[in-house]
């Protein structure tokens, strides 16, 4: 269609066409032009456009004359109208914006289902805010915490107990207290509190010779005032305890000697004769019982 | 009954008052569960769950004006807690929502009703499809009302990401529902 001469006329075309649509041309230039637009598709476009013809709003020639445009330029808008769609579904878009995206909208069926469905959310997620448990729920919640504090109390109990360790710990504990209150029963250990004073003792005596901040000795010496204070109340607790359990046990001791020197002394046959018994004595058995012969 | 009261009543044992608080509570918790477990038991036991923690810090309690948010955030947390204790993330597969939740028929026709709980059903189902932050993001901003400010602080996510991550995740989760749509259609 277009051979050399209508592509110089294309120039021509593009040159003069603000001229030629606003009749400002001589006449013989627009009746070349003329009679090339006839015969050239590109430039009969370009003149329709130009004159705002109906040819020129034909919608499929609109959109694809756009597409190609964006492609080539800025690129599809959809990218840049999907950023800004939460923003027209909250009103949060000016008016201007607002105008520029809802032409885009209008001509894209993507982004308005989009937008719709943005729009719709904002109504439906509020309403997923509750939902109905199942049947039993409430009963069940009021089940486990009523009493709570009781059971959370005996759970810690069993657990504690439910330990593979739990025996060797009670154990250990009640040797403590057996050995505070009766003292240590194992001779092997009976020197141990002598050895362990005499540990301590060469230990402070070394510490002694060290010579710490004015604070840190302050602090000591607090220390080892409240520990002595401390020591001297167990030790005198300790004491007294002894002797009231010492005593206790020299009662009872006094009284089971009394009880077995009091049993020994009775005569247990003649007792038993004046009640009319009689015990046989058993005489000791032969080494070998003569009406058992051994068989040959 | 208003609100600063019945925490009070919960706060001084009253066994009344904390049904009653269980039964005002229990669908929004409930809802916030199903958003963290793997099905239905797994949402009931979370929601529990929840339900003690609150009962065994009841004498903490935020007070009235600031206690929905401090809720949401214990119950959150600890199911989060719970969700990592079973080292497993929140499930992002699909599964069988009709037997997951029950929402509540709004009003209008039975028509109405129907489209409503359909609409509200394929949501869910979107919303499950959506990564764990673009998730918590609209569950705590979207469907909880969380302030802004709340959720930045509960996700430890910068003001200005959360809500630029609230929009993506919003139209994120419309393309779910768009494309949910589309598959119903075939």
């Amino acid at each position: 269609m277009n051979g050399q001469a209508p592509l110089d006329d294309c120039a021509l075309v593009d040159r003069w066409l603000d001229d030629w649509l606003a009749g400002r041309l001589p006449a013989a230039q627009a009746d070349r032009l003329e009679a090339h637009r006839q015969t050239c598709e590109r430039c009969a476009r370009l003149v329709a456009i130009m004159r705002d013809s109906d040819a020129a709003d034909a919608p499929g020639d609109e959109i694809d004359l756009l597409a190609g445009v964006m492609n080539r330029t800025a690129g599809p808008a959809c990218a840049s109208a999907v950023e800004q769609l939460p923003a027209l579904a909250d009103g949060e878009m000016d008016a201007a914006s607002r105008e520029i995206l809802q032409s885009h909208l209008a001509h894209c069926d993507a982004c308005s289902a989009l937008l719709a469905t943005l729009q719709e959310s904002r109504a439906v997620l509020p309403t997923l805010a509750e939902i109905e448990p199942p049947l039993g729920f409430t009963a069940r919640v009021l089940a486990r915490t009523s009493g709570a504090p009781r059971r959370a109390v005996a759970e810690w109990w069993r657990r504690l107990l439910a330990r593979p360790r739990a025996s060797l710990e009670l154990a250990y504990v009640g040797t403590l207290i057996l050995v505070l209150l009766v003292g240590n029963p194992v001779a092997a250990f009976r020197g141990a509190s002598d050895t362990a004073n005499r540990v301590a003792g060469a230990g402070v005596e070394r510490l002694a010779q060290v010579k710490p901040p004015a604070a840190a000795v302050d602090l000591g010496a607090q220390l080892v005032g409240a520990f002595s204070s401390l020591t001297k109340d167990v030790t005198t607790e300790l004491a007294r305890r002894w002797e009231q359990a010492r005593a206790i046990a020299t009662v009872v001791e006094t009284s089971v000697q009394s009880a077995f020197g009091w049993a020994r002394s009775i005569d247990v046959k003649r007792v038993l004769r004046g009640a009319g018994l009689s015990i046989s004595e058993q005489k000791p058995l032969p080494a070998s019982s003569p009406s058992a012969p051994a068989k040959k | 009954m208003d609100l600063a009261t019945l925490l009070d009543r919960c706060r001084q044992g009253d066994e009344l008052a904390w049904e009653a608080f269980v039964r005002q509570y229990q669908r929004r918790i409930y809802s916030l569960a199903t958003c963290y477990a793997t099905d239905a038991d797994d949402a009931r036991d979370l929601a529990q769950d929840v339900f003690i923690r609150l009962y065994e810090t009841r004498k903490r309690w935020a007070d009235a004006g600031a206690f929905l948010p401090w809720m949401i955030r214990v119950a959150r947390n600890l199911c989060v807690d719970k969700v990592r204790a079973r080292k497993a993330r929140p499930p992002v597969s699909d599964i069988p929502m009709d037997d997951m939740v029950t929402l509540a028929a709004a009003g209008g026709t039975p028509e109405d009703q129907y489209e409503g709980a359909s609409r509200r059903r394929l949501f869910y189902r979107a919303l499950r499809k959506l990564t764990d932050l673009s998730r918590e993001i609209i569950l705590l901003k979207e469907i909880q009302g969380l302030q802004i400010e709340e959720v930045s602080r509960l996700l430890h996510v910068p003001l200005g990401t959360v809500k630029s991550r609230s929009n993506r995740a919003r139209l994120e989760l419309a393309r779910h529902v768009l494309a949910l749509e589309r598959e119903g259609e075939r």
